[in-house]
């Protein structure tokens, strides 16, 4: 091979991250110059694009589907508001033991300490329970989304119980959100063309033929899971700082069924899909708020406020795509520009050799 | 002794609501590896029905929502279903969950977030003394009528031609066609058995709670969920084991935990389902496939 083939080849696969980052950073920008309010819409689009990207690293790559990844966000959100809520403030609010009690961090290390926990705690938790498949592993999964909504409804003296939790900064902007957004892109697409990501694909897509070749399916469970859950945990910290307050029915299950939305929209087995699906589906979400509130239409026709009608439409759309296109806006393919010649593009689920272009 | 009387009348007819649910579920389940999760809002219609018929007498409340909730699932089935019959396990699990949701938010959208209360009385409240014991009617409502329910089920699948062919269906969906088992009259029944289930529940949850709110299927459903899967994936009898079992832990749980940690309760029960799972992963009573009677 040449040398700027070699080159080529071993960052072909950065050219997927750097797409999917160009067009997020371009959809946020564009959005968030749109309206005064709608720069807090794009940040909370991009902190979806986090979560969302989180949690396909786990779920499209070992075909799984987790309901708990929803608890790594409390962690982290919980974990940040802890380690940065003004100290004289936190010794009111909370109960903890001193070296909480006078932690005081950085955003840098407000973001990844909780995510480092949730990552030793998916590690802990997963050995166990990824050893389960399918139906079980769902439904570990979701004893797992319940038990964390229980202890932090219920732990006063750490996350102040079920009332609203406040006083965490709120210092993420649009470029904070957006820069962790692409961080994630980057390390989802790094995943899933490493061995240890196609190796999980293998299980996922057989999981007797791919240990017959030697795969640890539990352990290439374990690490995605981890790493998935500290994505997840980045996500929740973002999001902390950027609401303030919140409480533990903000990590339960409308959130889970939100990411699931976004990134069964998308396409369940596709990087490109998770994020598509994320800006999509907030996309669609603020529309149908707004509807929620009466909208005056082109030729005066007013439709009513109709409160709520934002959740419903949500279930509509994803019963529709369902029913329409299971697999999703993207089904199991990357986004890519360029066929590289007798190359497979971005690995993906049922279709293996020829792979060619798509825009 | 009174006490140890009670406890196990509540363990028993908890765990007769909670093997219901499950079992209303795994119908489902054994059939077309699907698991409903609008299972619960097919109780929270049967609830609704209720509220509003509330006024017209007992037998006309316990009709509707026997009716309704049964109608929700032929449609919700018809819909929602029918035509990703053959798609992949989690694709039929997240639709189930979308449909779940969307009913969740019609209810809200159409009938207020609000809590409604629905007065049953008659037969179903009260209590009675038997010598010096004091014994309130519905939980020994609720476990004559799963007993019944239980009995009538057994009856149904393995005395009758829809009942055979509602298990060889479950046990080979493509097969039972071949032989000329019609799938659609199959699955259409099956979800018509698990609405009525879910209808019963309704009645005696709400005789028992007293109000109704778009999101009262939820924590039924997640009971009943759980059943299944540790009772054994596809097995009914295993559903309502798991039903029992589960019902028999949280009233033990109930009644035995000291008082700080009883708010931790259901923690604690759910970190019970994952230690069981793992220690045997295809639950108390497994089975190869399909729906054993």
């Amino acid at each position: 091979m040449t040398r700027s083939r070699a080159w080529l080849a071993a960052v072909s696969w950065a050219v997927l991250p750097v797409m999917l980052s160009v067009l997020v950073a371009f959809v946020a920008l564009v959005a968030a110059s749109l309206s005064a309010t709608s720069e807090r819409v794009a940040t909370e689009s991009l902190i979806n694009v986090i979560l969302v990207v989180g949690l396909y690293i786990f779920v499209g790559n070992s075909g799984i589907v987790s309901f708990g990844h929803v608890s790594f966000m409390a962690l982290g959100a919980y974990g940040t508001a802890i380690l940065t809520i003004p100290v004289a403030k936190k010794a009111f609010l909370l109960d903890l033991p001193g070296i909480l009690e006078s932690a005081s961090a950085g955003p840098f290390i407000s973001a990844l300490l909780p995510a480092a926990g949730a990552g030793i705690v998916a590690l802990v938790v997963g050995v166990p329970i990824l050893r389960l498949s399918g139906l079980s592993a769902a439904i570990a999964t979701f004893s797992l989304l319940l038990i964390t909504f229980t202890i932090v409804n219920n732990w006063r003296s750490v996350t102040a119980g079920p009332s609203v939790l406040v006083g965490t900064p709120t210092f993420t902007t649009l470029s904070w959100a957006l820069s962790w957004a692409v961080a994630a892109i980057f390390a989802a697409a790094a995943y899933q063309r490493s061995r240890f990501g196609l190796r999980l694909r293998c299980s996922r897509e057989d999981e007797f033929a791919a240990k017959a070749i030697g795969v640890r399916v539990v352990r290439e469970r374990v690490i995605a899971f981890s790493l998935s859950a500290m994505v997840v945990a980045i996500g929740g910290t973002v999001l902390a700082h950027e609401r303030g307050a919140f409480d533990p029915k903000a990590f339960y299950l409308q959130a889970t069924f939100m990411m699931i939305v976004m990134l069964v929209v998308g396409g369940l087995h596709s990087l490109s899909g998770a994020v598509l699906g994320a800006l999509a589906v907030s996309g669609i979400s603020e529309g149908l708020r707004r509807m929620e509130q009466g909208v005056t239409l082109w030729g005066g026709l007013t439709v009513p406020a109709i409160p709520n009608v934002r959740d419903l439409g949500l279930g509509l759309v994803l019963l529709v795509i369902l029913l329409k296109r299971p697999g999703g806006i993207m089904g199991s393919r990357e986004v890519s520009l360029i066929a590289w010649p007798g190359r497979a593009n971005a690995p993906s689920g049922g279709s293996a050799a020829a792979q060619s272009a798509e825009k | 002794m009174t006490n140890y009387i009670q406890n196990v009348v509540d363990a028993l007819s908890l765990g007769g609501l909670y093997a219901l649910i499950a079992l209303g579920i795994a119908l489902i389940f054994g059939l077309m590896r699907l698991v409903n999760f609008a299972h619960g809002e097919l109780i929270m219609v049967g609830g609704y029905a209720m509220v509003l018929l509330s006024g017209l007498g007992l037998p006309l409340m316990i009709g509707g929502a026997l009716v309704v909730a049964a109608v929700v699932a032929v449609t919700m089935e018809r819909f929602a279903f029918r035509p990703i019959r053959t798609a992949s396990p989690p694709t039929l699990m997240v639709t189930s969950f979308a449909v779940s949701y969307t009913l969740q938010n019609l209810a809200i959208v159409a009938l207020g977030a609000h809590a409604r209360t629905v007065a049953i009385s008659g037969p179903l409240s009260g209590s009675f003394d038997v010598r010096d014991l004091r014994l309130s009617r519905l939980p020994l409502v609720t476990i004559a009528v799963v007993l019944i329910l239980l009995g009538v089920m057994r009856l149904f699948l393995t005395k009758t031609a829809l009942g055979l062919h509602m298990r060889a269906a479950a046990e080979d969906f493509e097969m039972a066609r071949l032989v000329g088992v019609s799938a659609d009259k199959v699955v259409a029944s099956a979800f018509l058995l698990s609405g009525l289930l879910a209808g019963v529940v309704s009645v005696l949850l709400i005789a028992q709670s007293g109000t109704v709110s778009p999101t009262v299927g939820v924590t039924p459903l997640i009971v009943g969920v759980v059943a299944v899967v540790i009772g054994g994936i596809g097995n009914l009898t295993g559903a309502v084991v798991g039903g029992f079992v589960l019902g028999t832990l949280t009233v033990l749980l109930q009644i035995f935990l000291p008082l700080d940690l009883r708010v931790y309760r259901d923690a604690i029960v759910f970190t019970a389902v994952i230690l069981i799972l793992l220690a045997r992963p295809q639950g108390i009573l497994p089975s190869a496939q399909g729906v054993r009677a």
